[in-house]
C-alpha cells in the first residue's frame, strides 16, 4: 500500500489561469489532487485551520502554487505568513506571476519562495515551465 | 551713537567737532537706508533704529532707543530677537526659535534667520532676519546690528511654487502607477487568450484523426466546407487571435518598460561615453556590415550620469540609425559630442533616410512611429530614449532632411541635477550650520 499522495495547492483567482495550469499539470502526468482557492485569505485558513477552514484538518500540501495578486491577502502576504510557520515554511512555493519586474521577483525570493514563474502570453514557455515541474513533482513522489 | 563707543578719548575741540560732523553724516546714512535697520548695544539696550524700522514695525524710534525689551515690539511677548543671541553668543538657542536658520555667509558670527510672525497689528509677515556683531578694536562684542526685510510676497510666491510642484509630482507619480497597473493588469487576461487559443490548437490536433474518420460520411458541397473549416477558416481565426495577443504583449510591456523607467532609481557615476559607444557598435557590427555602413566616433568626453541609462540612449540611438538607413547609397553615421558650460550635448548623424517634417513631433511619443512601415519595431524606443533623457536632467531633439539623413543631439547635464529637495524649511539655509 502507498501512501495518498499529498496533494497541490493552486491559489489563483483567475479561472481561466486555473484551468490552463490544471490541463499542464495533468498533460505532465501530475495525478495530484489539486486543490483550488481563489483569494489569499483562503489560502491561509486551509494551511493553518483557521476561519471557513477551522473544524477540519487539513493535509499539508506538496507544493503551493501561489498567484501575486491576490484579492483579500496578496500572494506576498500568504508567502509571508506561510515561511514565518514553522508547520508550513518547508512546503516550496511556487509564485505565479503576470509581471516579470525585478523588484517583485527580489521581493519573493527574499521572503523564501523557491520558484518564480512568470505567467508569460507565450503559451509553449508556460506549460514547458509548468511541465517541468510536474515531472519534478512525480520524480520526488516515488520513494 | 555715544553709547557704541564709550572708550573713545577725545582730545581736542577740533577733533570733536568733525567727530560730531561724521557722526551726523553716518547717523544720517543709517537713517536714510531703506531697509529697516536697528542696532543693540551689550546691555540689549536699543541705541539705534531708523526710518525704515519705524515704517515696518510701527514703533517710532523716540518710543523704542534705550528699552531692552525688544521682543515684545516684535512679538508681542518676552523673547531675544537675533541680534540678542548675537551679543549673548548663545547660537545654538537661535535653532528653536526660527523657520530657517544659518551662518552668514559674508559676516564672519553674523546670524541669518527667517521666519513668520504676526506684528501686533495681526498681520502676518515673513521676515528674513540679519544680524552681527559690532566688535571694539578689543574684539568685543560691543553691540549688534539687526536688518529686517518683509519677504512676505516672495515667500508666498515659493509657497505656491511648492505646491505647484507637489501637485504635479502627485500627478506624476498617478500617471506611473496607471500604466504599471494597467500593464500589469492587462496582461492577465492576454494569458487566457494566448492560452486557450493553444488549447483550441492543441484540441485540432486531436481532433484531426477523428476529423478524417468522419470526413468519408459528408459529400460533394458539404464535405468541402467541412474541409475548408477544419483546415483553413479555425487555423487561421487562431493565428490571427495569437498573433494579435503577441501583439498586444509587446504593446503591453512597452507600457510596463516606460512606467518602470519613471520609477527605477538613477545612479550617476563617471561614465566613458567612448568605451560605451564602441562596445554598442561591436554588438551591431553585424548589422552595420549587412548594410555597408561605417561609423566615425569623434572625440568624446566622460560624463556624469546613470551608466544603463547612457547605455540604452546611445544603443536606441544607434539601433535606429542603423535601422533606416537609405538602402540606395553606402551608409555613413557619425558620433559626435560638444561640451557648454553646463551641458554635454551628443550628436548622433546618419545618411539615412531621413524624417518628414510632420512625423518630426511623434517619434518621440509612445507606440508612434514615422515615415513607411516597413522595419519592425513598436514605437517604444525613442520614447524610452527621451524619457531616460529627461530623467537626467536633459533635453532630446532631431533635426531631419528627408532623404539626407537624420541628426539626434541630446544634452546631459555636467553637474547632476540635485536630488529633488523636500518641501520643508529647513533645507535651504541649513548649509551654514554645517562649517
Amino acid at each position: 500500500m502507498t501512501e495518498q499522495p499529498k496533494p497541490i495547492l493552486l491559489v489563483e483567482d483567475d479561472p481561466g489561469h486555473v484551468l490552463l495550469i490544471e490541463k499542464n499539470l495533468r498533460r505532465a502526468c501530475v495525478l495530484n489532487e489539486i486543490i483550488k482557492l481563489d483569494d489569499g485569505g483562503k489560502a491561509v485558513d486551509y494551511l493553518f485551520s483557521e476561519g471557513e477552514y477551522a473544524a477540519s484538518v487539513n493535509p499539508a500540501p506538496l507544493l503551493i502554487l501561489l498567484d501575486m495578486n491576490l484579492p483579500v491577502l496578496s500572494g506576498l502576504q500568504v508567502l509571508e505568513r506561510i515561511k514565518a510557520d514553522e508547520r508550513t515554511r518547508r512546503i516550496p512555493v511556487v509564485m505565479l506571476t503576470t509581471t516579470d519586474s525585478p523588484h517583485e521577483i527580489e521581493k519573493c525570493y527574499d521572503l523564501g519562495c523557491n520558484i518564480y514563474i512568470v505567467k508569460p502570453v507565450n503559451y509553449v514557455k508556460f506549460s514547458e515551465a509548468i511541465r517541468n515541474l510536474g515531472l519534478f513533482l512525480s520524480t520526488v513522489r516515488t520513494p | 551713537m555715544k553709547n557704541l563707543s564709550p572708550n573713545t578719548e577725545i582730545s581736542t575741540d577740533e577733533q570733536r567737532v568733525s567727530r560730531q560732523e561724521q557722526m551726523e553724516c553716518v547717523d544720517r546714512l543709517f537713517q536714510s537706508c531703506a531697509v529697516p535697520t536697528f542696532v543693540i548695544d551689550s546691555l540689549h539696550r536699543v541705541v539705534l533704529w531708523n526710518k525704515a524700522c519705524e515704517a515696518l514695525t510701527g514703533v517710532n524710534a523716540a518710543d523704542i532707543i534705550g528699552s531692552d525689551d525688544l521682543g515684545k515690539v516684535f512679538y508681542g511677548y518676552e523673547r531675544q530677537v537675533l541680534a540678542d543671541f548675537v551679543i549673548d553668543g548663545n547660537i545654538e538657542d537661535v535653532l528653536n526659535k526660527y523657520d530657517i536658520h544659518a551662518h552668514s555667509l559674508l559676516i564672519p558670527d553674523g546670524l541669518q534667520a527667517e521666519m513668520w510672525y504676526t506684528d501686533r497689528n495681526g498681520t502676518e509677515r515673513y521676515i528674513f532676519f540679519d544680524a552681527a556683531p559690532i566688535r571694539n578694536s578689543r574684539g568685543e562684542t560691543i553691540a549688534a546690528i539687526e536688518t529686517l526685510q518683509d519677504i512676505t510676497e516672495r515667500k508666498r510666491a515659493e509657497e505656491k511654487l511648492q505646491r505647484i510642484a507637489a501637485d504635479l509630482k502627485e500627478s506624476n507619480d498617478d500617471i506611473r502607477s496607471f500604466a504599471y497597473i494597467v500593464s500589469h493588469d492587462l496582461r492577465a487576461p492576454l494569458v487566457n487568450l494566448k492560452g486557450f487559443s493553444g488549447e483550441l490548437g492543441m484540441a485540432l490536433q486531436e481532433l484531426e484523426p477523428l476529423f478524417e474518420k468522419g470526413l468519408d460520411t459528408f459529400e460533394g458541397e458539404e464535405r468541402r466546407r467541412m474541409e475548408e473549416l477544419f483546415r483553413i477558416e479555425v487555423p487561421e481565426a487562431l493565428d490571427f487571435i495569437g498573433s494579435s495577443v503577441d501583439r498586444m504583449d509587446r504593446l503591453i510591456n512597452g507600457i510596463l518598460k516606460l512606467s518602470r523607467l519613471g520609477i527605477q532609481d538613477l545612479k550617476p557615476e563617471p561614465v566613458n561615453t567612448a568605451d560605451l559607444a564602441r562596445s554598442i557598435l561591436r554588438y551591431l557590427a553585424h548589422q552595420l556590415e549587412e548594410r555597408n555602413a561605417t561609423v566615425s566616433i569623434g572625440a568624446l568626453p566622460e560624463v556624469f550620469a546613470d551608466r544603463t541609462a547612457m547605455e540604452q540612449i546611445f544603443g536606441n540611438l544607434f539601433d535606429n540609425a542603423v535601422k533606416y538607413l537609405a538602402a540606395d547609397r553606402p551608409g555613413r553615421i557619425e558620433l559626435d559630442a560638444e561640451t557648454t558650460p553646463e551641458m554635454t550635448v551628443f550628436h548622433l548623424r546618419d545618411n539615412g533616410r531621413g524624417i518628414a517634417e510632420a512625423d518630426m513631433e511623434r517619434i518621440f511619443e509612445i507606440f508612434r512611429r514615422g515615415g513607411r512601415q516597413d522595419v519592425p519595431g513598436e514605437g517604444v524606443g525613442l520614447a524610452y530614449v527621451k524619457t531616460l533623457v529627461r530623467r537626467q536632467g536633459g533635453k532630446i531633439w532631431c533635426v531631419s532632411r528627408p532623404g539626407e539623413g537624420s541628426t539626434f543631439s541630446f544634452s546631459i547635464p555636467r553637474v547632476p541635477e540635485a536630488k529633488e529637495s523636500s518641501v520643508s524649511g529647513k533645507t535651504t539655509l541649513n548649509k551654514g550650520e554645517q562649517k
